[in-house]
Order: structure tokens, then sequence, then C-alpha cells
């Protein structure tokens, strides 16, 4: 080999070198120097801090198969005036690192969250490891409790909370909504936020085993808890925003005897309008698809009569619904499915006129909802 | 005593002398057989050969025609006649009867070589399931038959030579006249003659006096055991070297993704061919880079795994007390020992071997925590990857670049990797074999070849042979008007 080639190979293990030692090679840690923080429960502290509960779980060593998410876990809880030092802190407590990037949710108390969540998410952001997709939710009462329940088949609740907030697709009862999601709206003010809320309640045949539950929204003023939508509110919302998978649909047909429908399509067209006295008025225009799914009713023929009575009545169910949301929505101010920032997009000129004053602006809105529902599929029902 | 120039001894006209000039040259074998026998009335001659290397049958029958008609014996003889001690030793070496003639001061070489060598066979090395299954053995002269039985055009070119200036091992160039390129062929002969070894008992010892680079671990010449694959490399314009001795003849120039290919591609559907080709290319990823990513994962990227098998690996790797990277390096080191302990012991332990490794490397390892299960996978993953590629000295250089690249991911997670990815590729791209781009028809890259590198073409789309061996004909065959 000639010596200008020894040469150059010399040089390039020495940069080579030269990247590894400036590079820093002690970035790597262990899996055995480290703690998996699944789930992370935030509540109100002392004197306007906050304090931080982190669910991690136990690794088991025994046998030759690992058990994955079945293992039982550990809570560790510190607090501080903000989140990133009380993060800090849980290192006193913890033997190992904690590694914060597998964390699946993150609950918000919902006393906490009144105060507003932004300095919280700002730190979450911060903290650089959490992943865009980790779930939020808020809970009435404190937070960590909800760490703590057990679930049936689920030992770690990160798992039940995922689980849960992937129930809302067919349920139409919550919403999945991520870190990234919550983040943008707090950067770009498009729209207000909402976050799924997460209960803890009573098995309804075992009373004393208790089950988290995922029902409802919580809806936020900028990044202030200001109110809770139940079923119907959010069932209204998320047919108005358009972000309904699937859900089911009853009409009454004689005594306690029901006719239920499970929509497999929504779509829904808004129409904000402001006149030259920057007063909206909004057309909402609901185009739903379902298909009959139990029919309890007695000596009932289906006709085509018969279907288009039936879509009547879903019209004015779904209808009353999204009026639901818009009443709670104007009544707390919150403009959740951003039809701000369709008047912002559609007509900028208007727009700059109303942006001071667009929540009360929004609040007195005039709004009408149009609902099409079609009944695809009777199911071969005679 | 008559010499000439390079210092070669002149056959003499007493047979006595010339029996001892020979025994000497021979430094006095014992199994140099020198018989004196007059073959006809005044003409007497001493006919030498070397016991067990002699169809002495043959011989006598030789002698008894020669003795009815003169003119018969030199039809057999394989060479002119010699007329010096050292041709007519290097003569005996190689297996030849040389009749010496008294009184004329030279001899006759007759062929009657007779040593028992293995039939043809399925090459064990590289074994298909479909497509011709002969192999080449270590005689030069039946290789060169299975090439030309195979590929029997007037236009395959044999040239022969003999390299090593003790062995003198007879070497056979393969070209195929008006489609090989003659300035690669003369430089491939120059390249031969310049070989100064003593000894070529093997191809391999061509290939490193040869080859364009040889600091190189990263094979710049083709080995092969398969005639099908000598007779397409010869049909894309490129050159095969057969060795004397052994059944692994050269082909060249070789470039890094004709690693990947093998001959069967050509005998399955393009469509099974091209799958086949890019598992191939897969495994060997996978065979240089899993280990790497193992380590570089579970000690700086946990984030990238699910959280779910993070948690599984956790679990696995708990009671494990060495750092991913040694776990790593252990598996990898055992499993070569295995693979190494299997290629050598008999067939008949060979199975022991791979139970006892499985059991114990596999799974008492991972019950006495040494190392995690997830390793045992990665380990067997890597080793399995391996085996599918064909058994080039690429296969070789694969295994030991997981040790590198296994070490860069220690060092600086998949930022190491790719620092060792581009130097790799980097060193690639300034390898030639020669003149010829390792890296191509990559880089420089040329897509309507790699259609044929990467992938396969069909036989009817495969109508231009490939830029990269400068191929004097480039059409394959002409398509109907």
């Amino acid at each position: 080999m000639s010596c200008v080639n020894v040469k150059k190979m010399l040089a390039a293990a020495l940069l080579t070198s030269l990247c590894f030692v400036l590079g820093g090679c002690k970035g790597s840690m262990e899996l055995n120097e480290i703690h998996i923080v699944h789930s992370v429960a935030l509540d109100e502290g002392k004197n306007g801090g906050v304090r931080v509960t982190a669910e991690i779980a136990k690794l088991s060593t025994g046998g030759q198969q690992p058990k994955g998410m079945q293992e039982n876990t550990f809570y560790l809880t510190s607090e501080a005036s903000s989140l990133f030092e009380a993060a800090r802190l849980m290192r006193a407590k913890s033997d190992r690192t904690l590694l914060w990037g597998h964390t699946t949710a993150i609950i918000f108390s919902a006393d906490l969250a009144r105060g507003g969540i932004e300095k919280q998410i700002e730190d979450i952001r911060r903290l650089r490891q959490f992943r865009n997709s980790t779930l939020l939710y808020v809970m009435e009462g404190k937070a960590y409790e909800s760490l703590k329940v057990s679930m049936p088949n689920v030992s770690i609740s990160s798992q039940a909370l995922r689980g849960l907030s992937e129930g809302g697709e067919s349920t139409a009862l919550t919403q999945q909504t991520s870190l990234i999601e919550v983040y943008e709206e707090i950067v770009n003010h498009y729209k207000d936020i909402s976050i799924p809320s997460i209960e803890i309640v009573n098995d309804q045949v075992d009373r004393k085993l208790h089950l988290l539950q995922t029902k409802g929204l919580f809806a936020f003023k900028q990044n202030r808890l200001v109110g809770f939508m139940r079923s119907q509110e959010t069932k209204g919302y998320l047919r108005a925003s358009g972000e309904m998978d699937g859900s089911t649909e009853s009409l009454a047909c004689g005594a306690q005897k029901a006719l239920t429908f499970e929509n497999i399509k929504n779509r829904a067209k808004l129409k904000p309008n402001v006149d030259p006295q920057l007063h909206t008025d909004i057309k909402i225009e609901i185009y739903a698809d379902l298909n009959l799914t139990s029919l309890q009713c007695d000596n009932i023929t289906i006709s085509p009569a018969v279907i288009a009575r039936w879509e009547q009545e879903l019209n004015a169910n779904i209808a009353k619904d999204v009026e639901r949301y818009m009443a709670f929505s104007q009544k707390h101010k919150v403009d959740l499915i951003g039809i701000g920032e369709m008047i912002h997009r559609k007509k900028p000129a208007v727009w700059r006129k109303l942006k001071g004053k667009w929540a009360e602006n929004y609040a007195e809105a005039s709004y009408s909802i149009h609902v099409y529902t079609r009944v695809d599929h009777t199911n071969f029902t005679m | 005593m008559n010499t000439l120039d390079d210092h070669k001894t002149l056959l003499t006209s007493n047979a006595s002398e010339n029996k001892r000039l020979l025994l000497e040259s021979m430094q006095a074998t014992d199994d140099l057989i020198m018989v004196h026998s007059s073959i006809d009335e005044g003409q007497s001659v001493t006919v030498c050969y070397l016991a067990g290397m002699t169809d002495t049958q043959r011989l006598d029958k030789l002698l008894m025609l020669y003795k009815q008609d003169k003119q018969l014996l030199p039809a057999f003889q394989l060479e002119a006649n010699v007329y010096t001690v050292e041709d007519a030793a290097d003569a005996l070496a190689s297996g030849m009867s040389v009749l010496l003639f008294d009184d004329a001061g030279s001899g006759l070489v007759i062929d009657t070589i007779d040593v028992q060598l293995r039939n043809v066979e399925e090459p064990a090395s590289e074994a298909i399931v479909k497509g011709p299954r002969s192999g080449f053995t270590e005689s030069l002269q039946n290789n060169l038959a299975l090439v030309r039985y195979h590929f029997p055009s007037s236009r395959l070119k044999a040239e022969f030579c003999k390299v090593g200036h003790l062995t003198k091992t007879n070497v056979t160039v393969l070209s195929v006249g008006g489609l090989t390129n003659p300035e690669i062929l003369r430089e491939v002969h120059r390249r031969i003659e310049e070989i100064p070894a003593a000894a070529i008992l093997e191809s391999n010892y061509i290939e490193e006096w040869i080859t364009d680079n040889r600091g190189t671990m990263f094979p710049l010449i083709e080995s092969t055991e398969r005639p099908d694959r000598v007779i397409g490399a010869l049909l894309d314009g490129r050159i095969a070297i057969l060795v004397q001795g052994t059944p692994f003849a050269l082909i060249l120039p070789f470039v890094f993704l004709q690693a990947f290919q093998v001959s069967e591609d050509y005998a399955w559907n393009y469509y099974i061919g091209s799958v086949m080709r890019l598992i191939r290319l897969l495994s060997g990823m996978i065979g240089m880079l899993l280990p790497a990513f193992y380590v570089a994962t579970v000690t700086f990227h946990h984030e990238l795994v699910p959280t779910t098998l993070l948690q599984s690996i956790a679990s696995a790797k708990e009671p494990v007390p060495f750092p991913a990277v040694v776990e790593s390096f252990m598996m990898m080191i055992a499993f070569e020992i295995m693979r190494e302990a299997g290629i050598r012991m008999p067939k008949q332990v060979g199975q022991a071997v791979s139970i006892v490794g499985a059991l114990i490397l596999g799974q008492a390892a991972v019950e006495a925590g040494i190392v995690s299960p997830i390793m045992v996978i990665v380990a067997a993953l890597t080793g399995i990857c391996t085996f599918t590629l064909p058994p080039t000295a690429i296969n070789y250089v694969i295994r030991i670049l997981q040790f590198g690249m296994t070490l860069f991911a220690s060092l600086l997670g998949y930022v190491g990797i790719m620092v060792g990815i581009i130097m790799l590729l980097t060193y690639l791209a300034s390898l030639r074999s020669f003149g010829i781009p390792y890296l191509g028809p990559l880089a420089p890259f040329h897509l309507d070849e790699l259609t044929d590198v990467i992938v396969r073409r069909s036989h009817p789309n495969n109508n231009l042979r490939p830029n990269l061996f400068r191929a004097i004909e480039r059409r394959r065959f002409r398509s109907k008007s």
C-alpha cells in the first residue's frame, strides 16, 4: 500500500474518531438503565405549581417469555413550579433515567386545565422526548387517580387510555386528541381546543370494580378549560365538524322499543356568511348515511315511504344534536369547529374587522341546520 | 555438458549420461522409473515416467504399436520433442512419459497421465433448484470440456499458459472472439505473465496476483465452480480463467452487485428471478446491518420502537449484565464459530454441532441471562440472511462488516451506521476491477443496465449486453423485422 493511501486512511480514521469524540458517545443508554414512562398525570400543585405523576412499568426478570404490556406498574410523583422542573426532580426518586418518549397519554386535572394548559404543553414540547402522537385527556378531580385504576385485561393504564380513545371512532362519544393537535391550535389559534374527558366509574355488575370511561369532551377557550360537552353535544360537534366516523342513532317505535341505525358515513358542509353589519350567519349542512341494524318494532313493513319517514325523524334527531352543540359553543363562546378561520380564509378583509370581537360575534351568530340522511341498507329486513 | 543461454542442459546422445542428468534434475526421486528398451534394430530408447501417475498399460501398448509402425507414436505426443533435460523433467513432473532416444539427443513426450480425480458432481457450494447441475472438477481438461460442451461455439477461445516456476500450473484463459474486449484480454494476459509466484495451487493464488487492489478484502474477481455461470459471464463479454487442480474458475471483471446474482435467476420466470434477486439484496443488507440496527435502537433510539415491543425487549434484557454491543459481539462471534465448526466438522457430527450450538448458545445462554432472547433472534436472522447470498468472498466480507457497523452503531447510533454506510460506499466507489467501476452500474449510474442487475429482464427484453464490461458486440440477438 502506498504511503499516500496510508496517509489517507489515517486521516479518515482520525476524522471518524473525532466525529465520535465530538458527537459524544455518552448519549447511549442501555435498556436496563432506564425506566419507561407510560402515562403521566398532571395535577395542581401548591403555590401555583404542578404535580407530576408518572406511571412506570415494572420489568419482570423471571421466566423466558417477556410479558410486554402485561407488566405491573409503579408510580413516581414530584412537584415543582414547572413541569420541566418536576420531571427533572423525579429523577431524584428514580433509580434509573426516565424515558418519557413512550408516554402514551397525558392526563390533565380539570382544575389545572381551568388555569390554562399552555405552560404545560410548552414544557412538554421542550422536554423533546414526548411523541407528537401522545394522547391528551382531562379529568375532573385528581388526575393521578385515573392511573391507579386497574382495567380488566390491561395492567398498564396507557394501554387502556389508547384503547378507550380509539372507541370514539365507533361511538362518537369522544375524540382522539394528540399532543401535536393541541399544540398546533395553541400556536395557530385556528380554532378552540377540545380534549376528551376521562372519568372513573363503577362497573355496572361488580360495583366494587372501578373502570375508566371516556365520554364527552372538555372545551377550551384558547388554553383554558371552560366547559364540558356531554354525549349529545359531543355527537353534534363531531357531526358538524365532519369528524365523525361511526355512531348509532335510535328512533322510538312504541313502548320501550326502538329502531337502531349505524352511522356509516358523515359529511358536513359549513357556510358562514357575514353581512355588512358584521352579523354572522352559519349554514350547517349535514349529510349522513345510515344502515338499519336493529328492528324491535312489531308489524312493520319496510317500504320507501317508511324509510322516508325514518329519514325525516333521523334528520330531526341529528339536527337536535347539532343544535345542542351550537348552543353550548355559543354559550361558552368557543369556536371548536374553526368557523372564524373559514371566514378568515374566505374573506380576509371582513375578518380583519371581525377578528378582535369574534368571540362575541360568534356567540350572537344565527345558524341554520339542514340534515340530509339516507338510509342505505335495511339489511334485507322485510 | 552443453548448456543453453537460459541455463538449460541439452540432452546428449549418450543414454547413460541422459539418465544421469535427468535423475539429477529430478532430485533422484525414487518414483522416477527409467527403463532401457530396444525398439528396433540398432535403435534403443529410455522410457522415463513417474510411477503412480502413469498408465503403464497404455504406455506398453503405445510402445508395441510404435515397434510396428514408426509413424504412429508421434501422433500421440502432446508437445513437440524435448531437447533439454529441464524440459524433459518438467514433462515428467506433469505426469507425461518421456522417451529419450539414444544417439538422437532428443526425447518424445507422450500423454500417458493417469491420475484418479473426482467425477463431475453438483457443486456443493453453489447448489440450485433449477438449472444445469454439473460443476467443475480438479481436472483442467475436463473443466474446459464442460465449458465447450455447454457452449459449443467456434468463437470460444481458450489460451493456455503455465504459471508458477515451481508448480508450472496449467492455466486457461477463456474468451469469446469478437465479443470480449481485447484490451481487457491483453491486460489479463499481461498480468498473468507477470506473476512471479513459485506455486499456483488454487485459483485464488492467481486472483491475488492479478487483482487491481491487493489491499482490499472485497473480491474484485469472481470465483465459481459452475460452468453455466462461466458461460453466462463469457457471453456478457467477460473473461474466465480456469486453473489446473481446482474446481474454482475465476471470472473478471467483477462488480459488487453481481455478488447477489445466481445463474438460477435465469432458469426461472423473470418475475421469480427478480424477486429472488431483490430478496438476496435485502438479505445482504439485513446481514450486514441488523445487529447494528439492534444495538443502535436499544442504546440510542428507544423512542423509535413501538412501546409494546420496547417493553418486551426491556423485560428480556433486564437480567442481561452486558451492554447491547457486547451481547451482540458475543452472539456474532459464537455464530461465526458455529458456522466455521459446521464447515470443518465431519458430516456425521455436523448435525450435532448445530444442535449443540442451537441449544447451548440459544436457550441455555438466554436462561443463564448471558444474552437476551431478542439478541438470539437478531443473530439467527442475520446468519440466515447471509446464507442466501452466493458463496463469493462478499459473503465473508458482509459478515466481517457486521462487526464494524455494530461498533459504529454502538458509538453513535443510527448516525454511526450512516457514517459506516457512507464510508463503505465511498470506498466501494473507489474500487476498480480491470478498470471497471466496482459499484457499476449504480455508480456511475445507468438505469437501463440496473434493470438486469438489481432485478432481471426477461430473455426477449435482454437484447443489450451490459456496457459495463465493454463488450465489442452489444446486441445479443437481432430482433425480427
